[in-house]
């Protein structure tokens, strides 16, 4: 037995091995380097040392960071409420009986299966002020008339920047919710039957309280992914107009990438790592209890 | 659910939503796949861009893959990046894939069915790796990788996708093993098998649905990513096919047919593998959603 459970101890590490490595450097050493970055003065290629917590207080001085802290704000705000609420009713309408419906299901895929580049780089086009199909088709039915600059009011911007981003992500929490409703055993709604509830308050006093953790699950999902958006923001509306779309990620990006600061860019990086990170946990802990 | 039909306004209501939902899903695609086949000047500028067939052509599918002569310069090099990142995306996407699952599957069957040290670590960093934003390790990755004097190769590409995905494959079917009961493997073994024998031979072979579902989210993932891609090439020489686009939009003024034919291309392959394998990505979906 003692033999074996060296052999145990062995193979295991050893399978672990590549898996564990690749982890230690690509995540857990960077993630150690961007602490350290952050607390050097970088500009371009030039280093001029350690400048203890002078990054951070120059992103909040500028009050860049709490623009883009609320930026993000709204988009995850945005992107969680229209998902969550059209996941639920479509997911709902998805778990009806209706001629075509495994067609459907199917199609829910599509959006999500494109990659999120070419999901912006087709909606900029659509969206086009000038000669975009979104806008011909709101010419059409007389609700747009001359040109609509969707990416030129901060507010709409982020909204369509939103939209967009739902239009990808939506399927994910359709899918979640629909695997969630089908776990519902059908006899729980047989009693809410003989007790004469209608459908709506089946749906309050059976179907929310049994998809409590599934809901919570997709919510913390999106929450955590929210933090990544990137691809959108830089093909749609590069941060702008003003500073309206400048999400942590990006703003990440532009102090790291365009303004070659690399200290900045660190110091955002890292408050950014810390705010996932705190999501995690929460997540992690969610799992544990579920366990 | 309650399964009583529908009836009166409510059955409206319904239908009303499937439509909407058809119509969001379709109408993008229609509206992609027209303006790939129409002429520059039925698009370009017009206030309504047309919305029917005007003297379609397939000419821009046959001028991005080099079949018939591109009117320009700009449009020639154009179709050129492109052909040249759809390569380099079909390289990437695969030799990541390939290897999340080699890495993926193994950690997975050591987190399932092995106790050896540093396991709850070595589970706990594999979680978090997942969640971090890609742009938090970008600028760390960088440097790692303009010191090792790789970038703008395939190597930084394979590196950062191998470790995204692999994530997903050991979490997902870490699960995946745990819901097999191991009296396959006990059995195997005492027939002789060595462990890694009952995994290769047993547990393997009855796990191929998630292997299935796991290599298709990775694929999806790497042929669609973005960001490293991006700033860790300088030239065509490793840039992807989405890296490419992006350019088509800003630097390149080509024909929107061009710009079309690309996208449709680009978007084919990963709602092609949606729709032919839905169960499996539905099924790994849920997983690494509602599982964890």
């Amino acid at each position: 037995m003692k033999t074996t459970d060296i052999s145990e101890r062995k193979l295991g590490s050893l399978l672990m091995a590549p898996t564990f490595l690749l982890i230690l450097f690509t995540a857990v050493i960077p993630i150690l380097y961007v602490l350290f970055l952050s607390t050097q003065d970088i500009r371009g290629i030039m280093n001029r040392g350690f400048v203890g917590f002078q990054n951070y207080q120059d992103i909040i001085a500028s009050g860049r960071l709490q623009a883009s802290l609320g930026a993000t704000l709204y988009y995850a705000f945005g992107t969680i409420f229209v998902q969550m609420v059209v996941g639920m009713v479509v997911a709902l309408a998805l778990n009806v009986e209706f001629m075509g419906r495994n067609v459907v299901r199917a199609l829910i895929l599509v959006p999500w299966a494109i990659p999120t580049s070419l999901v912006a780089i087709m909606w900029s086009r659509f969206l086009s002020a000038t000669d975009g199909y979104f806008n011909a088709v709101l010419r059409l039915l007389g609700l747009v008339h001359g040109e609509l600059n969707w990416f030129l009011d901060p507010w709409l911007a982020i909204t369509m920047v939103v939209l967009v981003d739902s239009w990808k992500f939506t399927p994910i929490t359709v899918v979640i919710f629909i695997a969630g409703l089908q776990a519902i055993p059908s006899s729980v709604y047989e009693a809410a039957l003989v007790d004469g509830a209608n459908r709506w308050k089946q749906f309050v006093h059976v179907t929310l309280p049994m998809m409590r953790p599934v809901i919570l699950v997709a919510l913390i999902m999106r929450t955590i992914f929210v933090f990544h958006a990137f691809d959108l923001i830089f093909i749609l509306t590069k941060g702008g107009p003003g500073d309206s779309t400048r999400v942590l990620s990006y703003y990440t990006y532009q102090e790291s990438f365009i303004f070659l600061r690399h200290g900045r860019g660190a110091a955002v990086a890292f408050i950014l790592f810390l705010l996932t990170a705190v999501i995690t946990l929460l997540y992690v802990r969610f799992m544990r209890e579920k366990d | 659910m309650d399964n009583r039909p529908l009836t009166g306004w409510l059955k409206v209501v319904h239908r009303l939503i499937i439509l909407g939902v058809v119509l969001a899903v379709l109408v993008p695609f229609y509206w992609m796949g027209i303006m790939s086949v129409t002429p520059q000047r039925y698009v370009a500028g017009r206030t309504i861009p047309t919305m029917v067939p005007r003297e379609p052509s397939l000419v821009a599918y046959s001028q991005i893959f080099g079949l018939s002569e591109v009117p320009g310069a700009t449009g020639r090099s154009a179709a050129q990046m492109y052909r040249r990142g759809l390569v380099n995306s079909i390289v990437v996407a695969s030799a990541a894939t390939f290897l999340a699952l080699l890495f993926g599957t193994t950690a997975a069957y050591a987190l399932s069915r092995l106790r050896f040290p540093g396991k709850n670590l070595a589970y706990v960093l594999i979680l978090g790796s997942r969640l971090l934003a890609q742009i938090t390790l970008a600028v760390p990755m960088f440097m790692i990788f303009h010191r090792m004097g790789i970038l703008d190769t395939y190597l930084p590409l394979i590196i950062m996708n191998t470790s995204f995905c692999m994530a997903w494959v050991t979490l997902i079917m870490r699960n995946y093993f745990d819901m097999i009961d191991s009296e396959m493997e006990d059995a195997a073994r005492i027939d002789g098998c060595s462990r890694l024998g009952a995994f290769w031979r047993v547990l393997l072979p009855m796990s191929i649905p998630g292997v299935i579902s796991v290599m298709l989210i990775s694929f999806l993932f790497a042929w669609g990513e973005f960001l490293y891609a991006l700033l860790f090439t300088s030239t065509a020489a490793a840039r992807t096919m989405p890296v490419v686009m992006s350019m088509f939009l800003g630097q390149f003024a080509i024909e929107y047919r061009l710009l079309a034919a690309g996208l449709v291309i680009g978007v084919l392959p990963p709602v092609l593998l949606a729709l032919a394998f839905q169960r499996f990505i539905i099924s790994g979906l849920t997983q690494g959603g509602v599982k964890g």
